[in-house]
């Protein structure tokens, strides 16, 4: 700014409204030479020039001497155009002066002077028409005044509008645009001078146009200088490209030569709108899919109880605890009450090593549901570090891979049954003929002996061989055991079949049969082979514990898409030091011979195959109970 | 006439030796083959009028049992083997031997169904 105005420059002030001309004193009244003129003009504080027709200086006041820097006696009889204005001026002022003088009505024009040695300054001149008594005229009577301050604040004001981020418009009472800036334009996408004087209602969206004028107009009466119009809920712009959009505005007003001009300062929200819409949508994505991933998202405390800050709605499905069951200071702690004990310390340690070396952790454990089951967890986690890298929290993972432990297991298992299978084929291949050859000695022998005490031995030998044989047998057929192959089948005729099959034994135990089958149980999905043999195995267990009497009891109950099958005896039950190994291969309480301790065994394998579990209870002396879940049948006729 | 022999087939020497030590006053001769290709050399000489095998030994197996089959389809077959599977049992079954035991056997069991094929041999080559 200072760059250019030290550079002469001048604007004509044109646009200023059109006043009426200044009264002009009687001309005898303003004669250089008049004291009362000379005293009104040493004491107005206005530069007062008087101008013969010819433009010559006739009156000069104080302060004209002061701004100029020239004194009247050195100005009198000079040029005006010459003395006051700057020559690139010249032409259009004097071209001012003469309408002026020729009748028209008194002209303002600004001129900025720079005077040697001083900054630029602005001037406003009003030139008016001195005539004599007669009516003829008698020069010009210029009235100046020093505008630079206000120039500097209007250009500054200009300045600020111009280059606002926000649109500023004016409009005065008859909602006519007055200023509209670059903002605005931009805003609304069109140009000022297209909209100058227009109504403002071009902005504004059809249905808004009268509430807006009604608001205008209260806010009109109100005393209230500003503000934000946005307080009744959103407002709405229309760009002249027909699109409608939401701002946000705050209104002032002002009265400036007895009009009322209210100045509207206008954001639009559409950026702020999308950018709101789209954090939104990403929270709403991100609650979405936290709360449909089959597993539970958590941040916690790294603390030994793993107090939960945040765990997602998979929550209840993995752990059968609502969310809110698990939060910090709730009595259920993820670490105390989900976390099988004997994985807790480990947990810890791993989670703890990780953190350490700010490393992302992944652990397999297991978890206690709210309803007691167990289930395997994978879990995913991370140590969060603050902004001083203090550990602020753990965030992670969970996800049930129970199922996948399952199937492992089960593919384990048959894995281990295979290779049992290859190993019990050898050996059997490899001690059948030495077995054939001691039994067939020993027979031979003992056909062949009188000797009481040698044929004794010998029939040992040979009985000795048989319950090799036997035990071999039954190891062969566990692990030559075809794989389950599901199907329809009923339970209940499955269990009188193979009751049918031991009723001599029951008979000649004295054993009383009670079969008690729920209503809805009847068909499950199962290998009736299979299931009939691990009644079997289970029947003359049983029996085995009955052999003074009893009751065998077999009730099935349908629970949750499963069946609750039971078989219990009245027997001699099963001491808490066995109970812990009677599924395990080959541990048997049965009298040597009589048992080979792999018929448990093949029950839960079995058991297994069909996707269910089995539990036995017992009280030495009062009985043992054997509960087994299996899948009921799915019908499929489903709605 | 020579009297027709009993071919016993085993690679056990203990086992051969029992066989035989039992076999004896059945009043047949015995022959003892130690592997399947000696087995398939003496049938191929002289037809037995009863073979008793192993199954698994060199040159043994189902093939085995088939090749005898096919070279003296009218003499009866027992085969034993160690702790068998149904499967084999079967497939025997199927190529038509006359017997199928488990080792261990019981040398009664044995013996008593020699005695009855050999017989029922005997009766059906009785000249008419």
């Amino acid at each position: 700014m200072a760059k250019r105005n030290s550079k002469v420059k001048s604007r004509r002030a044109t646009t200023r409204p059109p006043r009426r001309p200044p009264r002009a004193p009687g001309s005898r009244a303003l004669r250089g030479d008049d004291p009362r003129f000379r005293f009104i003009a040493s004491s107005s504080g206005v530069l007062i020039v008087v101008l013969r027709t010819t433009a010559s200086i006739v009156e000069w006041n104080k302060e004209a001497e002061r701004f100029f820097g020239l004194r009247r006696e050195e100005v009198l009889g000079k040029d005006y155009l010459e003395v006051c204005i700057p020559a690139s001026e010249r032409e259009a002022v004097e071209h001012d002066l003469a309408k002026v003088g020729a009748g028209d009505p008194a002209r303002v024009f600004e001129i900025l002077w720079q005077a040697q040695g001083h900054d630029p300054r602005w001037v406003s001149w009003t030139a008016t028409r001195l005539v004599n008594e007669d009516g003829t005229a008698d020069g010009l009577f210029l009235v100046g005044q020093e505008i630079t301050l206000l120039k500097e604040q209007g250009s500054r004001l200009d300045g600020i509008i111009r280059s606002a981020m926000d649109a500023i418009i004016t409009v005065d009472e008859a909602q006519r645009v007055t200023l509209f800036n670059t903002a605005a334009e931009r805003m609304f996408g069109c140009r000022a001078e297209d909209v100058l004087g227009q109504c403002i209602d071009r902005f504004i969206p059809e249905r808004f146009r009268e509430r807006h004028r009604e608001h205008i107009r209260a806010f009109g009466e109100t005393k209230v200088t500003s503000r934000s119009m946005g307080r009744l809920g959103t407002i709405f712009g229309l760009r002249a490209n027909g699109e409608e959009f939401a701002l946000e505005a705050s209104i002032s007003q002002a009265e400036t030569g007895g009009r009322k001009l209210f100045t509207v300062i206008l954001r639009d929200l559409t950026d702020r709108q999308r950018a709101m819409q789209a954090l939104e949508e990403s929270q709403r994505f991100m609650s979405t899919l936290m709360s449909n991933l089959p597993g539970m998202v958590y941040r916690c405390e790294n603390a030994r109880d793993w107090p939960m800050e945040f765990v997602s709605q998979g929550c209840l499905a993995l752990t059968g605890y609502q969310p809110e069951e698990l939060l910090r200071n709730r009595e259920v702690t993820f670490g105390r009450d989900l976390i099988a004990p004997e994985d807790r310390d480990r947990v810890w340690d791993e989670v703890q090593a990780a953190v350490r070396l700010r490393q992302p952790f992944s652990l397999l454990y297991r978890i206690a549901t709210k309803h007691g089951e167990t289930r395997w967890v994978w879990e995913q986690g991370r140590g969060v570090f603050g902004a001083n890298d203090e550990l602020v929290a753990i965030e992670g993972y969970l996800s049930d891979i129970t199922a996948r432990k399952r199937v492992e297991e089960q593919l384990r298992r048959t894995e281990q049954l295979a290779e049992l299978g290859v190993l019990a084929s050898g050996l059997a291949h490899e001690i059948g003929t030495p077995m054939n050859v001691i039994l067939g000695r020993a027979e031979y022998l003992l056909q062949r002996s009188e000797d009481e005490a040698a044929r004794k031995g010998l029939a040992t030998i040979v009985r000795q061989v048989e319950r090799i044989t036997k035990i071999m047998n039954q190891l062969l057929a566990y692990a030559r055991r075809r794989p389950a192959e599901l199907r329809r089948m009923d339970l209940r005729r499955t269990v009188e079949e193979t009751l049918e099959m031991i009723q001599e034994k029951l008979t000649k135990h004295g054993i009383v049969v009670e079969i008690d089958f729920d209503g809805a149980v009847s068909e499950i999905d199962g290998d009736p082979d299979q299931i009939s043999q691990v009644l079997l195995n289970l029947f003359l267990n049983a029996v085995h514990a009955m052999e003074q009497g009893g009751t065998l009891r077999i009730s099935a109950h349908p629970r949750q898409g499963e069946v609750m099958l039971s078989v219990s005896d009245t027997g001699q039950g099963i001491s808490r030091e066995h109970l812990t190994k009677i599924f395990e291969p080959f541990f048997t309480t049965k009298e040597v011979g009589k048992g080979t301790g792999l018929g448990l065994n093949v029950v839960t394998g079995i058991i297994q195959e069909h996707h269910g579990s089995i539990t036995v209870e017992s009280e030495p002396g009062s009985g043992t109970t054997f509960t087994m879940t299996l899948p009921s049948h799915r019908t499929q006729t489903r709605p | 006439m020579v009297r027709p022999t009993i071919l016993l087939v085993e690679d056990d020497h203990e086992m051969r030796s029992l066989l035989c030590d039992e076999l004896w006053d059945l009043g047949y001769p015995l022959k003892e083959a130690a592997d399947g290709d000696e087995a398939l050399q003496f049938l191929l000489a002289t037809p037995p009028a009863l073979i008793i095998t192993d199954l698994r030994m060199p040159a043994g197996g189902l093939d085995y049992v088939a090749r005898l089959r096919h070279f003296a389809p009218a003499c009866p077959i027992i085969v034993m083997t160690c702790f068998g599977d149904a499967r084999t049992r079967a497939d025997l079954l199927r190529f038509g031997v006359a017997a199928y035991f488990d080792k261990p056997v019981r040398l009664g069991d044995l013996k008593d169904t020699i005695k009855r094929l050999l017989k029922h041999e005997e009766g059906s080559n009785m000249p008419a």
